[in-house]
């Protein structure tokens, strides 16, 4: 390894550890329900060695109505343990696993390409990839589940040299499939390929001990969540966003003008399925989603990035026409990961119904940027020097571009979509007197938040919030929607009964507008309002039942028309 | 003879679609530019560029920002698979694009073939540079629905080149049976 290339790398790790610590428990300003739902989770396991629900150490989190993968919570433990339970601990762990997987994903080009050059070029693509970025920078499994499929595809290539990597390969396979719903279709599919690829070598004498070993280690990780293949907890995510699933006439382009009787030929369910599931296909390879919109969530993307940056297309199709040009040999491996990864990755995420998610279909970013880099490779190779000047330069100008948008635009256009506020609202909550009742308006559901920022006992909270015995915790899928942590119930407004009560109560500026505060005789308590200081996210109000009441009698008594409960108030008492 | 009157029906099917669409509901060709004026636009970027005080932002926006991305986004949504073959993404709306059929969705295989086809070969190189300079031309108008037919041209050429090589498959004839049953399907569902 010559110095320079170890100097580069050198620095471009220090970049991308730089890229994804910096300001990571502030940016994203906010902390997303389902953040909070996996680090409160990992506290109760922590605390009582059951999660939120009372479950012992489940294979499955329950969550929302739906399940989550069991990997991430089980890996924040120790970091509880150490650092205790914030934001940033919380998303250590994401950026953790970021850096690991960029650190094997150089390890693997490096090994399957022969070739260091391209290992620096397509790590280095990797590190600046706002696709990748926003899943480091945020705690979701996904990006646990990338690193672990790294991880194990450079075990499977190092087993050539070792046979016992088979058996690390295994079962870093099965922690990525474990890791996030989407990997238990493309991991399986991978190993599947890699397996055809090379069953001659798998299967020689010297081989088959380990390769036994490391399927046998395999199926018993995966034996208990085995026993849940079938239960609505394991189908539940499949079951409510499949197109699979989805009744005939809800599927794209459905046309309504044929009667039943030709449904069975013009409305066809498996054409419509077909062509749905194509086009959202597609759009996974699409110009204009890679390199103009990016994932339409706004808790997947940065605003004005794409995933991938705009100068990258030509290389990029330099790339593709390399890969079906190529008959070098020494490339043929490389270009046969890359092909299994660009066509299994987006297939999970194609029997949804939304295009280009990026999140499900992370993976994804490893074959596009290795062909961004081949195309790289080419130019340089035919340019020569020149080429090394315009690629900093490139770099330094997405570096600018990171900036912005990482730092500055996405907490100003973003925060609500990351539910920035609830930090500050169990701050205002904190300062009232603990008798005091408190309700929350629960059209977002913030109870996980709250749970999070006021680290509620989870005993205490699992006592008082029973929603399913462990028996029916994977099969019983009606929620509780009332929640009560201490003097707070989170559930929706009763307009009849609650406002005869003397309470707190916090909705959303839908929930008390100007209007609702005059006709209802509310006082404000506080109000928290969004970073671009017009958006109001979160209003308390204390209810005046007596007030409320003696409004009603004037207004009856004297005919009035007026709604302001206060100017009537002040008029006649 | 029965494969080259499958090859003559996949090649029809092929270029009916989009002309007919064109015919059966007329698009209102309108010539103007993108170098419009657009007020609420101009407002939202100039709120964009407060957020940021420091001299990075210099770099990245300036006053012909708003014409270089309403470019960007057209050439992006002309280079756009999805466009051609499924009138765009399910649960999207894209602003001046229209949804029209282009090409029934499962001749989009023979893209596929066309461009590997041009690439090992070498072939076609003045069908591509004839699209490539299309779509950067077409780029330049507000709404491209209707000005964006010229680029049907070398598209059904490099469609039909695939399919040529598809034909010489062993189960080319099968393929070229299921694109006509596809493809007779779409065309009726266009019609009614």
């Amino acid at each position: 390894m010559k110095y320079k290339n170890i100097l580069i790398l050198i620095l471009i790790i220090v970049l991308a550890v730089y890229l994804r610590f910096w300001q990571l428990g502030t940016t994203p300003k906010g902390f997303y329900l389902d953040e909070a739902a996996l680090g409160y989770n990992a506290w109760s396991i922590l605390e009582t060695g059951k999660d939120e629900f009372g479950k012992s150490w489940p294979m499955l989190f329950r969550s929302f109505g739906d399940f989550k993968a069991p990997i991430y919570v089980y890996l924040l433990i120790p970091i509880y343990k150490i650092l205790g339970m914030s934001v940033w601990s919380t998303r250590l762990l994401s950026a953790i696993m970021g850096v690991i997987g960029i650190i094997f994903f150089y390890l693997l080009i490096k090994k399957i390409s022969q070739s260091q050059k391209l290992a620096v070029l397509t790590t280095m693509l990797l590190v600046i990839s706002p696709w990748h970025l926003i899943f480091c920078r945020t705690s979701y499994e996904t990006n646990v589940a990338l690193s672990f499929l790294i991880i194990s595809l450079w075990c499977f290539y190092k087993s050539k040299e070792k046979r016992w990597w088979l058996i690390i390969s295994g079962l870093m396979a099965t922690l990525s499939f474990l890791s996030y719903h989407s990997e238990r279709v493309i991991v399986p599919l991978i190993f599947l390929g890699l397996f055809l690829r090379h069953r001659k070598n798998l299967l020689e004498k010297k081989n088959i001990k380990y390769l036994l070993i490391s399927v046998g280690l395999v199926i018993v990780v995966l034996l208990p969540t085995i026993k849940l293949f079938t239960s609505p907890g394991f189908l539940s995510r499949l079951n409510s966003l499949s197109i699979l699933a989805k009744p005939t006439e809800t599927l794209w382009n459905y046309n309504q003008k044929f009667d039943d009787k030709n449904n069975i030929l013009f409305n066809n369910r498996y054409l419509l399925i077909s062509r749905q599931f194509l086009s959202l296909y597609t759009s996974y390879f699409s110009p204009r989603y890679l390199f103009d919109l990016g994932d339409p969530g706004p808790r997947n993307s940065f605003p004005d990035l794409a995933t991938f940056f705009g100068w990258q297309l030509p290389f990029l199709i330099i790339g593709i026409i390399f890969w079906i040009k190529n008959k070098d040999k020494k490339c043929k491996e490389l270009l046969f990961l890359t092909a299994i990864l660009l066509l299994i990755s987006p297939i999970p995420s194609s029997i949804t119904q939304d295009p280009y998610s990026s999140i499900r279909a992370l993976p994804m970013v490893m074959p596009w940027m290795i062909l961004v880099g081949l195309g790289m490779k080419q130019m340089k190779k035919k340019f020569g020097g020149w080429m090394k000047i315009l690629y900093f330069g490139l770099i330094i100008w997405s570096l600018g571009r990171i900036y912005l948008s990482v730092f500055k635009f996405n907490d100003y256009y973003r925060f609500g979509a990351w539910d920035y506020g609830t930090e500050r609202l169990v701050n205002e909550i904190k300062k009232i007197d603990s008798n005091t009742p408190i309700l929350i308006d629960t059209r977002a559901e913030p109870y996980s938040q709250f749970l999070f920022f006021t680290k509620t006992d989870p005993k205490t909270y699992q006592e008082n919030n029973l929603e399913v015995d462990e028996k029916n915790y994977y099969t019983e899928m009606q929620r509780n929607k009332i929640k009560k942590i201490g003097n707070v119930t989170f559930r929706q407004i009763d307009w009849n009964n609650d406002l005869t009560k003397n309470q707190i109560i916090v909705g959303d500026n839908l929930t008390f507008g100007e209007e609702a505060i005059k006709e209802h005789c509310f006082s404000k308590i506080f109000e928290i309002k969004g970073l671009d200081n017009k958006t109001i996210l979160f209003t308390g109000i204390k209810t005046n039942p007596m007030e409320k009441n003696r409004f009603n009698e004037i207004k009856k008594k004297f005919k009035i028309e007026s709604n302001d409960c206060w100017e009537i108030n002040r008029k006649y008492f | 003879m029965l494969k080259k009157l499958s090859f003559g029906l996949v090649v029809t099917l092929v270029l009916a679609m989009w002309p007919l669409s064109l015919w059966l509901n007329p698009p209102k060709i309108s010539w103007e530019t993108i170098f419009y004026k657009d007020k609420t636009e101009e407002l939202k970027f100039l709120e964009k560029l407060s957020l940021d005080t420091s001299f990075i932002k210099k770099f990245y926006y300036n006053k012909t920002t708003l014409i270089q991305d309403r470019y960007f986004k057209n050439v992006m949504v002309l280079t756009d698979l999805n466009n051609y073959f499924f009138q765009m993404h399910p649960r999207e709306d894209v602003p001046n694009v229209d949804y029209r059929i282009k090409y029934f969705y499962l001749s989009i295989i023979l893209l596929i073939f066309g461009i590997i086809d041009s690439i090992k070969n070498k072939q076609n190189k003045k069908v591509w540079l004839l699209l490539v300079a299309e779509i950067l031309v077409v780029s330049f108008f507000r709404k491209i629905d209707g000005i964006d037919f010229i680029i049907y041209f070398p598209l059904s050429a490099i469609m039909i080149d695939g399919l040529k090589s598809i034909n010489k498959l062993k189960g080319g004839g099968l393929i070229n049976l299921i694109l006509i049953m596809v493809g007779l399907f779409e065309l009726v569902r266009m019609m009614i």
